[in-house]
């Protein structure tokens, strides 16, 4: 057999080189070790490659799953956040994340979170993937309970790019985000996109009309909203809302006006010309209100605007204008006797004494036993000199009541008779 | 001669009657009962009691036992009401079943005196069918309120809200109300007297909401200036400090009944639930639960543990009497320190009648109070028990739960009922929101809650991470500072001993509690606390006197606030006091009869400063202070009043020490005993001559 020297080498060579292969690194050693359940040695392995090279992240990889299995949390939470900035991946932060979590460390499952949104933004990934959807919504919840708007608002963009299909809701709750951050430019800025959007969006109109004015918007606004009546002359909402946006503003000239005109468009529609004196009345125009009413086609006037009509001539001391609608309510219920002799004063204060002898003939006919009404008339009957007829109507009542009183007012007319 | 002695006589008669009256006014002087009841008014249809979930908790501390009475079924008639000290209401929503009686109803309470603490919503401005509650109605209770309110101005807009007055230490206890100030509602506080807490004001109109005060006829928070409640994670905060707030609006100035203390110490227990008594080490794997746990902790530990059987494993394994499960039990309720229980025959895991589910699937079982509790005990004490520990105690089982049926049935059967609750207080959990009551409350049942959460919670249902449970001792350390508002518990399961680590953690856990001043007992001591609670009754001879009585197992009363002392020579069933956190703790040595008179002169006479363990038969003489102590594992007590660097002789089980007392006068002793059960130990204390 003749052996070469060479081939004898190359033969060794390969040998070293198949014993180098397979003898186990210390790394491979560790894992060996922890998949085997001798977790102490392996982390004892482990340890020394690690302290060899804090930066050698399959060390930290292989290392941190067995400090767990111990509890050596203290360690961990180091461990874990080194993972993450040596070898930035979506399963190094997961873990980290995990590992907060289970530990009791809400700070830490922000950081976590934080990192990897930054870590995925930066690189340009995306969003759309179970991890990224995870991100996304985490990290917004946490924002929230800590206060952090500014980035929830960030990350609520996000959301909507996610899930279009509750865009309304997420640009909803940034009105609410930007208001809480103090956002005032943010949320008006916002709530005109939103309306630019979809001018229907109500809770927006309503938002931008209510904070508007503290943004020195109230013009803006205001021609938004008026252009939208001008579009939708007959949405009442939208009428309202102006009315009352004026209103606010203190502008009750073009609040009266918008009033006027949609009476005018809604054709002399009943509920839009109570809404109308309703609001002159909530706002003090009372003149104005009597002056409408007063004018108002009678056949529009309903009895509640009629009873307005009393109620504001009563307020406004019209008595003179009192007259007529008393004297209706009176034929209509003369059984009313505190609105009857409310009716008699005023009608004597007017010297309209021929409506206080209708009224009172009336009313003693009506009521004969009733010594008030007797008295009165005779009275009334007394001042326009006609004695007969005074002392006709009170001399039955006297005599049946026999009243000291009314028997010397008798006894003074028949005196005042026997001198004529 | 004659004269004289009439004089005499008539002297002596006067002297007479003149120390008999005073004798008499003595002794005439009225008691006040101190109304310890507070009436919280729910709307059953609301279906969330935010009262029991937040509020009940810190009323507790205070004292307060709280009764529900859901208004849409009835309003109690005004001599029920007079028994509470006040009424409470925190609804969700505004509209109520029977708006308008309710209406009426608080009105006339608040007329008649009683106070109102609302909390959210007044609850009654509709009816069920959205019918709004005449002005006229709302007008009288305003009125009665002392407020005012007006719908028009009502805003939800943080940027246009600000605030005028607001005082931090009461509004921002657990969350700050930087950018939530999220509701304006125009309205006025109309009493002089009122205290406003948060004042806001609106921006736009320059109106005004007195969100947050505390007047002559109760107090009111607005909406969410109460409660912080994140609607995503369901994250609750307080915003109020609700100790503050309802300490001021209730009357609290009386000594309450405090279960976090016995004799100065932190009271202690622990309790197993019965489950994977048979689960294998997962580092051995052959050594069962049960056996690992009697020689880890129960053989290890002198402390009192609570443990439970879960008869099901027994049955389903087809276990026989003198096999190993039966041995292991047996051994483990054999030692003095075990307190054996009961946690259940087939195991609900839901324990409400249309969703009920058993662990096991037990042929011929079929679930009934009476199978699943009274079954399993029976079982328990005749075949697992010695004959001298019988028992009574039950531990729920599952969601924990328990229907009406249920309770009534441990009630009626004079069962001890505990477990449920969860509460914990940690970095995942930071506010007392998540501290349970003491109890839950199903149709006039009470359910005793557990103290705190076990490790389930913890690892993630039991999958880990196993040493999990080591958190606990957050929840123990918030639980204690700066309010000890509860004792500590630790709590676990049979299937704990499977890992290393979790028996690691349950060590350390064990040590701990070690290292801190406890006072052990077995749960069914603390339940028979909780009952003391619920009992005592406190009367008020003065500002500074009190009687107590009916408080049963209870001995421990509690008063904030204070600097006093208690006159040891004036007060029976005393033995001592202590301050700690700002409070007056005052131990009794009876469940009967005790009267406190408090004093702002410092005790020269020896009391009892601390004890770990009840304390019974209290003698002070001139020569000699004696006393019996229920301890286990370590002797362990303080005793005040003593001469400043005096020597003393304390005389223990036959020893007599020499120890000095130190420059206060207080004279400290720790021994630690080789038993591990408890004993009464008499301690005799005496001035070296």
């Amino acid at each position: 057999m003749n052996i070469k020297w060479y081939s004898i080498i190359v033969f060794m060579l390969i040998i070293l080189g198949i014993a180098v292969a397979l003898h186990p690194t210390r790394l491979r050693t560790g894992k060996l070790l922890i998949e085997s359940g001798r977790v102490k040695e392996a982390i004892g392995t482990l340890m020394n490659i690690y302290r060899d090279d804090p930066d050698n992240y399959r060390a930290i990889q292989a290392l941190a799953p067995a400090l767990e299995q111990v509890g050596d949390i203290d360690m961990l939470k180091g461990l874990y956040n080194k993972l993450v900035d040596l070898k930035p991946k979506d399963d190094s932060f997961r873990e980290l994340i995990r590992f907060s979590q289970w530990n009791n460390d809400p700070e830490g499952v922000r950081r976590g979170y934080d990192k990897w949104f930054e870590f995925r933004r930066k690189n340009g990934n995306r969003f759309d993937d179970d991890d990224g959807r995870d991100i996304i919504e985490n990290l917004y919840f946490l924002c929230i309970q800590s206060k952090d708007y500014a980035k929830a608002v960030e990350l609520a963009d996000y959301k909507k790019k996610l899930d279009p299909s509750i865009s309304q809701i997420i640009d909803n709750d940034k009105i609410e985000l930007y208001e809480k951050a103090g956002d005032l430019k943010g949320v008006i800025d916002h709530l005109e996109q939103m309306l630019k959007n979809d001018g229907s969006n109500e809770y927006a109109l309503d938002k931008y009309l209510q904070l508007a004015p503290a943004a020195n918007k109230q013009s803006e606004a205001r021609s938004y909203l008026a252009g939208m009546v001008k579009k939708n002359p007959r949405d009442s909402k939208l009428r309202l809302k102006l009315i009352d946006f004026d209103t606010r503003a203190m502008d009750y000239d073009s609040a009266k006006s918008e009033y006027l005109d949609w009476i005018a468009v809604s054709q002399n529609d009943i509920p839009v010309i109570e809404g109308y004196l309703e609001w002159l009345l909530s706002v003090e125009k009372q003149d104005l209100a009597i002056e409408y009413i007063e004018k108002l086609n009678p056949q529009l006037r309903t009895q509640n605007m009629k009873n307005t009509l009393v109620q504001l001539y009563e307020w406004n001391g019209m008595r003179d204008k009192l007259v007529g609608p008393y004297l209706e309510r009176w034929r209509s219920n003369p059984s009313n006797s505190r609105e009857t002799k409310d009716l008699v004063w005023m009608l004597i204060d007017l010297n309209r004494f021929d409506d206080v002898e209708t009224v009172l003939k009336k009313m003693h006919g009506l009521y004969p036993n009733d010594v008030d009404y007797a008295q009165m008339l005779s009275n009334l009957y007394q001042q326009r000199k006609k004695i007969d007829e005074s002392i006709s109507t009170l001399e039955p009542a006297a005599k049946k009541k026999e009243d000291p009183k009314l028997l010397k007012q008798l006894g003074e007319l028949y005196l005042l008779r026997a001198t004529q | 001669m004659r004269q004289i002695v009439v004089i005499l006589l008539t002297v002596v008669f006067c002297l007479f009657t003149q120390i008999s009256f005073s004798a008499q006014q003595q002794k005439d002087v009225p008691a006040v009962q101190v109304q310890r009841n507070i009436l919280a008014v729910i709307d059953g249809d609301e279906g969330y009691n935010s009262i029991e979930s937040y509020a009940e908790t810190v009323l507790n501390h205070l004292g307060f036992n709280v009764e529900y009475v859901d208004v849409t079924k009835r309003l109690p008639s005004d001599d029920e009401v007079d028994g509470f000290a006040g009424i409470m209401s925190w609804f969700t929503d505004n509209k109520l079943k029977g708006a308008v009686d309710y209406a009426q109803w608080i009105t006339k309470q608040l007329t008649r005196g009683k106070k109102l603490l609302v909390i959210n919503n007044l609850g009654f401005a509709l009816s069920e069918k959205n019918i709004l509650t005449p002005k006229e109605i709302n007008d009288k209770f305003f009125k009665a309120f002392q407020m005012s309110f007006d719908p028009t101005e009502s805003l939800e807009s943080p940027l246009l809200t600000e605030t005028v007055i607001n005082d931090p230490k009461m509004t921002e206890f657990e969350r700050s109300l930087k950018g939530e100030l999220t509701l304006f509602e125009k309205i006025s506080v109309t009493d002089k007297s009122a205290k406003i807490y948060l004042k806001l004001k609106r921006k736009d109109t320059g109106s005004t909401c007195d969100a947050i005060f505390i007047h002559s006829k109760g107090g009111y928070v607005l909406g969410n200036y109460a409660l912080f409640l994140n609607l995503e994670t369901k994250e609750t905060r307080w915003r109020i400090n609700p100790f503050e707030f309802f300490r001021r609006v209730f009357d609290t100035d009386f000594p309450k009944p405090d279960i976090t203390t016995i004799n100065g110490m932190r009271l202690f227990m622990s309790h197993i639930d019965g489950d994977g008594i048979r689960n294998v080490s997962s580092s051995d794997q052959k050594t069962i639960s049960g056996d690992i746990a009697y020689d880890r902790f129960f053989m290890r530990y002198k402390l009192p543990i609570s443990v439970s059987a879960l008869v099901g494993d027994l049955v389903v394994t087809k276990q026989t009497e003198g096999g190993p499960l039966f041995d292991t039990f047996k051994k483990i309720f054999a030692l003095p320190n075990i307190e054996p229980a009961s946690h259940g025959w087939a195991h609900p895991f839901i324990w409400e009648k249309q969703k009920r589910k058993m662990a096991y699937n037990i042929p011929g079982y079929v679930y009934s109070p009476a199978n699943e509790i009274g079954a399993s005990l029976k079982f328990i004490n005749e075949k697992l028990v010695p004959k001298e520990k019988q028992t009574k105690l039950f531990f729920w089982t599952g969601d924990c739960k328990p229907d009406a049926e249920a309770l009534q049935y441990v009630y009626e059967n004079e069962i001890l009922n505990f477990n449920g609750g969860d509460t914990r207080f940690d970095n995942q959990y930071p506010s007392y929101t998540y501290v349970m009551p003491f109890h839950r409350h199903v149709d006039g049942w009470l359910q005793n809650f557990a103290v705190d959460s076990n490790e389930v919670p913890y690892t993630n249902m039991w999958t880990g991470p196993f040493y999990g449970y080591r958190f606990a001792i957050e929840t123990f350390k918030r639980t204690e500072s700066p309010i000890r508002i509860r004792p500590i518990d630790v709590y676990y399961h049979f299937y704990n001993m499977e890992h290393d680590m979790s028996v690691k953690v349950l060590k350390d856990i064990y040590d701990w509690t070690l290292s801190q001043e406890i006072a052990p007992v077995f749960v069914s001591e603390y339940i028979a606390k909780l009952d003391g609670f619920r009992k005592a009754s406190v009367e008020r001879i003065s500002q500074n006197s009190f009687i107590i009585t009916d408080n049963g197992a209870l001995r421990t009363f509690r008063i904030d606030n204070s600097d006093s002392s208690v006159d040891m020579n004036r007060s029976t069933g005393v033995v001592g006091f202590m301050h700690y956190q700002g409070s007056l703790y005052i131990y009794l040595d009876n469940g009967e009869r005790s009267q406190i008179f408090l004093t702002s002169e410092k005790q020269t006479v020896p009391y009892l400063q601390k004890a770990n363990g009840e304390v019974r038969l209290w003698k002070k003489s001139e020569a000699e202070t004696s006393f019996w102590l229920k301890v286990i594992g370590r002797l362990q007590f303080q005793i005040a009043g003593l001469v400043p660097n005096g020597k003393y002789i304390i005389s223990v089980m036959g020893r007599d020490n020499s120890l000095s007392s130190d420059e206060k006068g207080v004279l400290k002793f720790v021994n630690e005993l080789g038993k591990s059960s408890f004993e009464w130990i008499e301690v005799k204390i005496k001035a070296s001559s």
